[in-house]
């Protein structure tokens, strides 16, 4: 028997369906109707979709209502700035001071919620992310609550506590507060706009890179003063961890940042706003900085430029002696990206050859399997083809080469460096085209494949190579092999 | 074989993945296990998206996945009633691609906002506790002092609700049967 889409005994069928209540006798009869009766099919398909679309929405709404909590205000404060944001007393009040307080902390909390209200978007707001397409579709995967964790993908092993031998010392629990210090966000743009914007768009990214979900973000906690909510800011950064791009934002809008296990909070820092611009030498930033070899930061020429880079970032001009005119916000601001910066140059890369080969002679543009890549290895070995160059993509300092690494939550991509900027985040990929992720150890076994056409190629013996397998006529690509897998240290 | 770069990966999935979602909960109804289900998904479309032929629509390409995705997990878990096979998926499928013509998601999800706006406060705590915090009709029936049957038929009474009121925001015909 079939019923038709529009009888009254399809629609019940459909909505025991869809309230799990169904016998097996009925979603029997029901799976039935939906292959033998298109229509009935249909009306299923329509119901579904509404269906999904509810959930989808009751959870955003229930999510914007979340971070709402989590964005808390302050009240506005004439106070010194320092001991404003302690909210617990010591010692109990008079009681005929209760009644006061209590109607100072509705007042507070009414001012809070209407600033709130006030700074925060209308509309989800994705956060403008360096070279992204625009693409007139929602952002990818709407902030969940962080209900159902599975397993996630292998930490990123140089940003963690190294695993200390099992009974030598306890194991010390790291907060949330500190995992957001390794937690990366990557191309972080935020344009002239306030302070309490800001941190909403950067918490919406920081939800949106853990889309896998590793993090409990619903314990977080981030409070801004009032007095600082409208401030504006403008802040950019390549690769840089939630919680140091919280520090920048908050210094360029006079705040500083005190952070305890699960929360974040904003303290106005005394004195006037916007603050007073002094000259500056940017190299003591790097004064007394190692990298991952022992050798001074400063002599480090790519680490130079990555600082003036990063101060090209936020808006401050060098002069040819070193110095800039700025301010503290922006000292401190840039004072973070550069931590920023050291934090990842202690991570080890792996460092690949590069062969070029004609097209024909290798598997699609992407990603090798372990398997392919020494497959790979062999033939060429027998056949006599050699790399045309080695290449040790770079964390810490720009990247020059056709290989480029990133950090973006937990995990270390390396993939190649595009000719056109299409830099996507959201959870399913970075970069353009196919990438290799660091596993647990921090090496990659598997090799790429990329499109010589579709990358910038500085080096002369890569592009000689290039060159002499398209004057065969062929097409060529690049495949990176990793020949040095590195250790942790 | 066209060979579409995989920057083009997000411009089609995005516009698909609300949807493919939904197409996936039509048939897996366990919440993880659909959650599950779709990030396999998603992370199989990425991965094949070289196969992806761009004269075909996305969706119904990522919903033929999906429905290979969905049986594999049958097999694997066997959460999946046996009625539900590749015949009947495939014919769920097809019914996705004819009620493909609806108003775009973000149209749909902001009439669907004015609509919960207007529910009672009693109605949006149901629909709530259904969708979003997944409680079963069991829990939901004792926490509100509700027989099971009212209560099947008070989120019926209302999903129909909200659709028609969703329908009447988008200018769209009431379908009355």
């Amino acid at each position: 028997m079939t019923l038709r889409a529009d009888s009254p005994e399809f629609a019940h069928l459909l909505d025991r369906w869809l309230d799990d209540s169904a016998t097996p006798e009925q979603a029997e009869l029901f799976w039935r109707c939906v292959t033998d009766c298109p229509d009935c099919a249909l009306e299923f398909a329509a119901a579904a979709r509404f269906e999904g679309l509810l959930a989808d929405t009751i959870k955003a709404r229930d999510v914007e209502a979340e971070a709402r909590k989590i964005l808390a205000v302050t009240p506005r404060s004439t106070a010194p700035s320092t001991a404003r944001m302690i909210v617990p007393a010591a010692a109990p009040r008079p009681v005929e001071r209760a009644s006061l307080r209590v109607f100072a902390i509705a007042a507070g909390l009414v001012v809070a919620g209407l600033i709130t209200a006030m700074l925060w978007p209308s509309d989800p707001v994705t956060p403008e992310v360096a070279h992204s397409p625009k693409a007139p579709v929602k952002p990818i995967a709407a902030p969940e609550l962080p209900k159902l964790e599975k397993p996630t993908q292998a930490p990123m092993p140089a940003l963690e506590t190294p695993a200390l031998a099992a009974g030598t010392v306890p194991q010390v629990e790291v907060t949330l507060v500190e995992r957001l210090d390794r937690f990366f966000i990557n191309g972080v743009v935020l344009e002239n706009m306030p302070l309490g914007q800001a941190l909403a768009l950067l918490q919406q990214q920081l939800v949106q890179t853990d889309y896998l979900k590793t993090l409990s973000l619903n314990s977080l906690r981030v409070t801004v003063p009032a007095g600082a909510t409208a401030r504006r800011v403008s802040f950019q950064s390549t690769s840089i961890p939630y919680l140091k791009a919280v520090r920048a934002v908050a210094a360029l809008a006079g705040c500083d940042v005190q952070v305890d296990g699960m929360s974040i909070t904003l303290i106005l820092q005394p004195g006037t706003f916007p603050q007073v611009v002094e000259r500056r030498t940017l190299g003591e930033l790097l004064a007394g900085r190692l990298t991952r070899e022992g050798t001074a930061v400063i002599e480090d020429a790519g680490r130079v430029t990555a600082l003036w880079e990063d101060a090209a970032l936020l808006g401050i001009a060098i002069a040819e002696d070193g110095t800039a005119n700025l301010s503290r916000g922006q000292w401190e601001a840039l004072r973070m990206m550069t931590d920023a910066r050291d934090q990842m140059g202690i991570i080890p890369l792996p460092t690949f050859a590069l062969y070029v080969v004609p097209q024909e002679s290798v598997p699609q543009e992407g990603v090798l399997t372990p398997d392919q890549t020494l497959q790979f290895q062999q033939n060429a070995g027998q056949a006599g083809i050699q790399p045309v160059a080695s290449v040790t993509p770079n964390l810490a300092a720009p990247q020059d080469d056709i290989l480029m690494a990133s950090a973006t939550g937990n995990d270390i991509n390396i993939g190649p460096e595009p000719d056109v900027g299409t830099n996507f985040t959201g959870g399913i990929l970075r970069g353009t085209g196919a990438v290799l992720t660091l596993d647990s150890a921090g090496t990659v076994s598997a090799g790429l494949v990329m499109n010589s056409t579709n990358l910038v190629i500085r080096d002369q013996a890569v592009m000689a190579a290039i060159n002499a397998i398209q004057n065969t006529g062929s097409a060529a690509v690049i495949i990176a092999v990793p020949v040095q897998p590195t250790t942790p240290p | 074989m066209p060979d579409p770069s995989h920057d083009q990966f997000l411009p089609h999935f995005l516009p698909v993945q609300a949807d493919l979602r939904a197409f996936i909960g039509a048939a897996v109804r366990d919440p993880v296990t659909r959650e599950d289900v779709f990030q396999e998904v998603a992370m199989i479309l990425w991965k094949k998206f070289d196969l992806y032929d761009p004269a075909r629509p996305f969706g119904a390409w990522a919903r033929g996945i999906a429905i290979r995705k969905i049986l594999e997990d049958r097999r694997l878990r066997g959460k999946l009633p046996e009625c539900c096979t590749a015949e009947t998926l495939e014919a769920l499928a097809h019914g996705f691609a004819a009620d493909e013509a609806e108003a775009p998601w973000q149209d749909r999800e902001k009439a669907l906002n004015h609509c919960l706006e207007q529910l009672p406060e009693r109605s949006g705590r149901l629909i709530r506790e259904r969708y979003h915090q997944n409680h079963s009709i069991e829990t939901m029936a004792t926490e509100a002092g509700l027989s099971l049957e009212a209560l099947y038929q008070t989120l019926s009474r209302l999903r129909r609700q909200l659709r028609e009121c969703v329908q009447r925001r988008l200018g769209l015909t009431l379908d009355e049967s």
